[in-house]
């Protein structure tokens, strides 16, 4: 069907019109190939010109609309509704931007303005009549969740899951619920009993019959996606298949033994806190006179940082220690007294009222444990640097104060669930501050010491929040997501499996050599890095084709190549700087035309490369700042291949001068200009 | 045991350090007041070679405590040490001999018991003979052995005064040495001889220009010693003076004059605003305070028994002070009212040839005093 396309212009008020001649521009329009009809409005969002595109829509049998207004990030939906309640697919409608992106930003060049934002809606024209229809994408959800790990958080999350009204399946690798709480006797500051909340949570759970509780049972296998997970569990050697609708992994941590270190292992009566704690609370340790306490082993250095819950720990032991032998001598030996807020109060009272002796070793000092040759005891020399000199005690005890990583089962887990763990075995949730308690997958959630070293209160914290978001899908019953997805032309796919490796949300399932992987649309976020990354071309975006982008490049080139610097820049932290920007009325060089991507790991490298043979004056690609990525790792994988076909550019003696990249946050609208501005008095355009 | 006695103390420091910073011996020494509590903490302070040298470097000035971000009261612990080196014979050598002298000599100068026949004036002497006054003027070992100047005026500007009072023939020492050295048991036998030399006098009140005697007999006998003074009401010159002077005392000639507040007078016993006002009264002094003075003045060096242990430490502590605080000023004249201070500026400024004069607060007094 031939394309028939409608182009609304709009003024903005004097926004855009008080730069842009947008009579001339609705002209301009008017007179591109598949343009049909072209009209300005005052203010096209507004609801009278709103019901005006759906009369056009349907009078002039609009079948592609082009809006040239504000920026995306604001109206885009409004017009898509628009779009649809006028009877037409939302996915044929094309955003440009010629506010934010030509008259805000070259307020004192209104004629370059001006043909800048001809170029801009002729761009969106090309790419408009390539456009195909879309559909939201919806996957039920059933009311199950999976809960691995059964210690402190997941026995809440489980509580808390099941009060909400699902059903859980809570699974434990050992013999019983309970954790390091079952090691634990009364927890500081507030002298609670660990193991009055094990048997408080265990009869809540006992009691709630949407719990159901497998002890001795690990995860053997996962397949599927969120609503529709089928899962192998293994129990004694048996296995047996759940299905599931969300995953909740709390499998907490584990003491780093500190093997070597400080004598441990090699002479006795030297141990962790964990095994202090055992003794303690099965009063097993016998009478003890000098004791020291050595913290931040294993922590505060290369490999990680503090380990967040040592100070309180090694105080609450320390004041045990001497309620049961009132006469030892304790002593902490310390980096830094990490407690906060009201904790500190018991910290300080609990070292006057037991006299325990605190002294501070510094980050290259050493703490030297060796056999006294008079007793063949124990013997620690350390350097006070309060009293400037070395110390000589003679401990009876050493307790050593050492860092955690997440459990060991982690390794085959994290295999299972397609999710990442650091190298200390903690799991990486998808964003540290804006999804703290989500995995990158859908439907994976975690909590707990799986993901950090933590209190028991921060634990009880996150597990609630875990609960709530496992909650959320399960209670509205399905999830939905934009019909930006990828797919994929068997005819092309040689299922080299290199999309499945860099989907970071686990959207592609690779099957076998003989056959194009599983693209699971309901998980794809359409960041468009598999298709980008494919080597036979054989993966293409929805809205986002490789023939609608270099359309769209073509175009803009047609005309005064050698004055334009193609800028691919991603929708989120990209078009965001280049908004702030607008807002902020920067003024910068006109040269710049933006082809919108999702994500700029979409930016396939022969797209840099047709824009540098149709002669453009420059590239620039803009993607969000590094680590954090809207789509986890399409920055990464886009700044990568940049630099390889540079290297490819290069031997074939071509200058790469011309492409340039820039990663910024959204809040980095000085950081867009400035690049621009570098890159046209680099490139020397001078516009 | 002292880290169970004091853990008040102990424990609560925190070790920042601000009394190290206050403390006026770590200018002319290794002392570190901070350290000191901080062996006490982690219960090194035992060590002898520790015990010999370290707690006898105090001049016992408050000044640590004043400015002690917990108001911690250090000076007590370094008390106690004292106690302790003498318990373990680990007390420096003049702490034995201060011991004797004051046995044998009834003062820590190694001299004749006095008399008042040693330092008084004749023609104030004759006046003396027949007083039955129920106010005592005691001398103390300082004024009368070491700077009879003192004594002589301090006796001149009371007589001009109009205040009657009596001298005693022969007048014991307080007791303060024995105290500040530790030697606590010698110095509770000390105080209740003088207690009974004090009611044979059959007086109602006191006057001293000592302003250690005054601190000792207020102070140190009721809360160290428990020795109870009742009956006798204690002061200080400063405070006679300033309740009683008039406008008959203006000097000749007019003099720049500024203020050293002794340790045992200000922080000690509080009594700040009596030599002020006495300086303020007499026309012609032109007063300009100290930067540093009343609660936060500087210690001289030559209390807490340092003027026995180490009388050079305390000279070299005070001539720190003159040329840092007090020449500065561009005084003429150092006006004090404690015979320590006294003595120690004196020395240091003699050796140093610093000009500049030193006063009691009797002695600007009685110069506008004519007999």
């Amino acid at each position: 069907m031939k394309a028939r396309v409608g182009v609304f212009v709009c003024n903005c008020g004097t926004n855009i019109g008080g730069v842009v001649d947008v009579a001339d521009v609705v002209k301009y329009a008017s007179k591109l190939d598949g343009v049909v009809f072209a009209e300005e409005g005052k203010w096209i969002c507004s609801v009278d010109f709103l019901s005006k595109i759906k009369e056009y829509i349907k009078e002039h049998k609009l079948n592609r609309v082009v809006v040239a207004c504000c920026t995306p990030r604001t109206h885009e939906p409004t017009f898509k509704s628009t779009v649809k309640e006028a009877g037409l697919n939302p996915y044929l409608l094309e955003f440009v931007s010629i506010r934010e992106q030509s008259s805000w930003v070259h307020k004192n060049n209104p004629k370059l303005a001006t043909e800048k934002a001809k170029d801009l809606v002729k761009m969106g024209v090309a790419k408009a009549i390539l456009l195909e229809p879309g559909e939201d994408i919806r996957i039920s959800v059933g009311k199950n969740c999976l809960i691995i790990g059964g210690g402190l958080a997941g026995m809440t999350a489980a509580l808390a899951v099941a009060d909400q009204g699902f059903k859980v399946d809570l699974i434990e690798k050992n013999s019983k619920l309970g954790g390091i709480l079952n090691d634990l006797d009364t927890l500081a500051p507030f002298d609670i009993d660990a193991g009055e909340i094990v048997k408080d949570k265990i009869a809540k759970i006992t009691k709630n019959s949407n719990i159901k509780v497998q002890t001795n049972t690990e995860l053997e296998e996962v397949k599927g996606y969120i609503g529709n997970y089928q899962v192998k569990l293994k129990n004694n050697g048996n296995l047996k298949d759940i299905k599931t609708s969300t995953i909740i992994a709390a499998t907490g941590m584990k003491e780093i033994e500190p093997v070597g270190l400080f004598g441990y292992g090699k002479y006795p009566n030297i141990f962790t806190q964990q095994q202090l704690n055992q003794k303690l609370k099965s009063k097993s340790l016998g009478k003890v006179k000098n004791v020291a306490i050595i913290n931040c082993v294993n922590s505060r250095n290369e490999v990680r940082g503090c380990c967040h819950i040592g100070c309180l720990a090694s105080i609450r032991n320390a004041v045990t220690i001497k309620e049961q032998n009132k006469d030892a001598k304790v002593y902490i030996f310390y980096r830094d007294i990490n407690i906060e807020g009201e904790d500190v109060n018991y910290f300080k009272e609990a070292v006057r009222k037991y006299d325990i002796k605190l002294i501070r070793y510094p980050d290259d000092g050493k703490i030297e444990v060796f056999e006294n040759k008079n007793n063949g005891g124990l013997a620690l020399k350390a350097y006070d640097i309060l009293i400037g000199d070395e110390i000589i005690i003679n401990p009876d005890l050493i307790v050593l104060t050492t860092g955690f990583q997440g459990d060991p089962s982690v390794e085959k887990l994290k295999g299972l669930l397609k999710v990442s763990a650091n190298p200390d075995r903690f799991f990486q949730e998808a964003h540290i501050k804006l999804r703290p308690l989500d995995f990158a997958n859908d439907g994976i959630y975690l909590c707990g010491c799986a993901r950090n070293p933590k209190s028991i209160r921060e634990t009880i914290e996150e597990s609630l929040g875990a609960a709530m978001r496992a909650g959320i899908p399960m209670k509205k019953g399905y999830v939905e997501s934009e019909g930006i997805v990828a797919d994929v032309n068997t005819d092309l796919c040689n299922s080299c499996g290199l999309c499945a490796k860099t989907c970071a949300f686990g959207a592609i399932e690779y099957i076998d050599k003989t056959q194009p992987p599983n693209f699971i649309k309901a998980l794809c976020k359409g960041c468009g890095t598999c298709a980008a990354e494919c080597p036979t071309n054989a993966i293409n975006i929805v809205h986002y084709t490789n023939e609608q982008i270099l359309a769209q490049i073509d175009v803009a080139l047609s005309e005064k190549p050698d004055e334009k610097i193609i800028a691919f820049c991603c929708h989120w932290c990209a078009l965001g700087a280049v908004d702030l920007a607008g807002v902020s009325r920067y003024d910068y060089p006109t040269n710049i035309q933006i082809i919108r991507v999702m994500c700029a790991g979409r930016v396939d490298s022969k797209f840099i490369e047709r824009a540098l043979e149709l002669k453009a004056a420059g590239v620039l690609v803009a993607g969000c700042e590094f680590p954090t990525c809207h789509y986890i790792n399409g920055n990464y994988k886009c700044k990568d291949r940049i630099d390889r076909l540079k290297k490819k550019l290069e031997k074939k003696n071509i200058d790469t001068s011309k492409i340039w990249d820039v990663w910024l946050s959204a809040a980095d609208g000085p950081k867009f200009v400035s690049t621009a501005k570098n890159m046209v008095k680099e490139l020397k355009l001078g516009r | 045991m002292i880290t169970e006695e004091f853990k008040d103390i102990i424990r609560a420091c925190e070790q920042c350090g601000t009394c190290t910073a206050s403390c006026p011996t770590q200018e002319a020494s290794d002392f570190n007041i901070r350290k000191l509590v901080r062996r006490l903490q982690l219960e090194l302070h035992e060590d002898k070679d520790f015990l010999k040298k370290f707690p006898w470097l105090c001049t016992q000035c408050l000044r640590c405590s004043e400015l002690c971000t917990e108001g911690l009261e250090i000076p007590k612990l370094v008390m106690e040490l004292r106690k302790l080196a003498i318990k373990n014979n680990a007390a420096p050598e003049n702490v034995s001999n201060l011991n004797k002298s004051l046995k044998e000599f009834d003062s820590p100068y190694q001299s004749q018991t006095r008399t008042k026949e040693t330092w008084i004036d004749k023609k104030l002497n004759e006046r003396q003979k027949s007083s039955d006054a129920d106010l005592l003027y005691w001398v103390g070992c300082t004024p009368s052995i070491m700077a009879p100047n003192i004594a002589n005026s301090t006796a001149d500007v009371l007589t001009k005064l109009n205040l009657d009072f009596k001298i005693l023939k022969s007048e014991p020492c307080c007791g303060e040495p024995l105290i500040s050295l530790g030697l606590v048991d010698e110095a509770k036998v000390y105080a209740e001889k003088v207690k009974k030399d004090l009611e044979n006098a059959d007086i109602k009140k006191l006057v001293t220009s000592c302003s250690g005697c005054y601190n000792t007999f207020t102070k140190l006998y009721p809360e160290i010693l428990g020795v109870d003074l009742e009956d006798i009401e204690i002061l200080h010159t400063s405070q006679v003076f300033s309740k009683n002077i008039n406008e008959e005392f203006k000097l000749e000639k007019p003099i720049k004059l500024t203020y050293h507040d002794p340790c045992s007078l200000g922080r000690h016993s509080n009594v700040y605003d009596a030599p002020r006002k006495v300086l303020e009264s007499i026309e012609g002094v032109n007063f300009i305070e100290l930067e540093r003075s009343k609660e936060c003045a500087k210690c001289c060096g030559g209390g807490g028994g340092i003027l026995s242990l180490d009388y050079k430490m305390a000279m070299e502590i005070a001539s720190n002070m003159l040329s840092n605080d007090i020449i500065p000023l561009g005084v003429e004249g150092l006006v004090t009212c404690c015979p320590s201070c006294y003595l120690n500026f004196k020395r240091s400024i003699l050796k140093n040839k610093i000009p500049l004069k030193v006063y009691d607060l009797s002695e600007v007094a009685a110069l506008c005093v004519e007999l």
